[in-house]
């Protein structure tokens, strides 16, 4: 756990809305990705981890976290993941979002941006084209900047796990990147 | 470019993807494909609303549970009934100056506890209503009932309360203020710091351990110790010489019943402190000491001359 981590508990316990707010800075970004990664939907990932944070101000005072801050996070949003899985609301949630997403999914295709020749936008297009659970671990470990081992504790995964993960991910960007190289 | 001049040439064996170049392509400036970024800042405007509606309510006139002791969370969707917080006004942009108030209120026989988003502490008492909007630049604030606040200081965005004819401004300190409809004065009393008040012309300044009052002729202090006029927060009920009108009304307010006062009795007064108060041991208490009687009426009590018949 960061120092910042430990401070930032302390005051969310004392009921410091401010300290709350640099946690929800911290970790919303990194906590949607994972719940997108098992639900597929970036708007129903949004509003589970929005109720995973409502929780955490909710019951700050009953929070038992044993190991850090983020890995307890983490999990919460892996299990909120499941959880919403499992109750077979899925069809149901992605009927109501479908009409907000699917403007988004007309955006250009990787093809079409490759023709820009923006190396920076290809490769973006290319990782966001990823399988879900591959493109986490790209995200974790490259945008949020955690080790191979925190991003298998918060993928629940082993840390040879992520290896495969993010060597495949590599194969295929490279992949992607080489033929961008080619077409240009 | 300088990152696909890396890449031209790589093959299956080599190194993975330039690191760089990845946390670059990550970056939030840069365009996403079939995906939008994340709306972090939206996000949180929305939470930040939704847990400035909640509040730790309690029951004046149930002692058992204790004073604050076993705090309740209550959300105002779930429980209307309880304490009713809403956010008034639609969404405004941060560019306008219209306030966007948010109302808290609390009916007889309850006080609730929060916090609003700067930080501050506040204690509404019963039957009181308290709208506020705090945003980056501003702090405005406007009660009606019995409150204690708790200010946190921030010299960027003074903190100002309007309560009745009075406006308060204070830069961080303790303070009740006492501003009932149906009273005449509006009772500001500093148990930390210093307020300055503001009424028709007059213009006050209260330190710590100073009592003040606000009416339609102007703002003047009174004699009295500021805790007198706090002890309602630790679940104590006190009044100073009060009439028995104005402690029918008190005692309406705390036990949620409808107390009325003969106008025979009326103006009987009465100097009390009760640490744990019952309905029936104040009425009892009170009574004894004004030579009156409580007679039960279909609404609540009827505070009669000992002597009297109610019809």
């Amino acid at each position: 756990m960061t120092s910042s981590d430990l401070h930032d508990l302390d005051r969310l316990r004392a009921g410091d809305v401010s300290s709350f707010e640099a946690l929800f800075f911290r970790y919303h970004a990194t906590l949607c990705e994972i719940v997108d990664a098992y639900v597929g939907s970036q708007a129903i990932a949004e509003e589970l981890v929005q109720d995973l944070f409502h929780t955490l101000w909710r019951d700050r005072n009953r929070l038992a976290i044993r190991g850090s801050l983020r890995s307890y996070l983490c999990v919460a949003a892996r299990n909120r993941a499941l959880q919403h899985l499992r109750h077979g609301a899925v069809a149901r949630r992605h009927a109501q979002v479908a009409a907000t997403e699917s403007e988004v999914e007309r955006e250009p295709r990787a093809d079409e941006v490759l023709e820009r020749q923006e190396t920076l936008v290809a490769l973006r297009v290319a990782i966001d084209a990823l399988p879900p659970r591959a493109r986490l671990a790209v995200v974790l470990r490259w945008r949020d900047h955690l080790t191979n081992a925190d991003v298998a504790e918060a993928m629940g995964i082993s840390v040879k796990g992520v290896e495969k993960l993010l060597a495949s991910a590599m194969t295929r960007l490279r992949d992607l990147m080489r033929s961008h190289k080619r077409d240009r | 470019m300088r990152g696909a001049e890396r890449l031209s040439g790589m093959r299956d064996d080599e190194a993975p993807l330039d690191e760089d170049l990845l946390r670059r392509a990550l970056a939030s400036d840069v365009p996403t494909g079939s995906r939008r970024g994340w709306d972090t800042e939206g996000a949180w405007r929305t939470l930040r609303d939704r847990i400035a509606t909640e509040a730790v309510v309690e029951r004046t006139d149930d002692r058992s549970r204790g004073v604050w002791a076993r705090r309740k969370v209550v959300r105002w969707l779930a429980t209307a009934a309880v304490l009713v917080v809403a956010v008034g006004g639609a969404w405004y942009s941060h560019a306008s100056n219209t306030p966007r108030y948010h109302t808290a209120t609390t009916q007889r026989g309850q006080r609730a506890r929060f916090r609003l988003d700067d930080g501050t502490q506040v204690i509404l008492g019963p039957a009181s209503t308290l709208r506020y909007d705090v945003t980056s630049h501003a702090r405005r604030v406007e009660l009606t009932g019995l409150a204690q606040f708790r200010v946190v200081h921030d010299a960027s965005r003074p903190f100002v309360l309007r309560a009745g004819r009075a406006e308060v401004t204070d830069v961080g300190t303790e303070f009740t203020v006492r501003a009932f409809a149906d009273e005449d004065a509006v009772v500001f009393a500093v148990t930390e710091g210093e307020i300055g008040v503001q009424a028709g012309k007059g213009r006050l300044s209260l330190t710590a351990g100073h009592v003040g009052r606000a009416d339609s002729t102007g703002v003047q202090r009174l004699a009295g110790a500021p805790s007198d006029y706090a002890q309602w927060v630790g679940g104590q009920l006190a009044f100073q010489n009060a009439p028995l009108s104005d402690v029918a009304r008190e005692l309406s307010r705390w036990f949620d019943v409808d107390v009325r006062v003969d106008t025979r009795v009326a103006q009987r007064r009465v100097s009390a402190t009760y640490a744990s108060p019952t309905l029936d041991g104040v009425l009892s208490a009170i009574t004894r000491a004004t030579g009156s009687r409580a007679e039960r009426t279909s609404a609540g009590y009827l505070l009669l001359p000992r002597d009297a018949s109610g019809r």
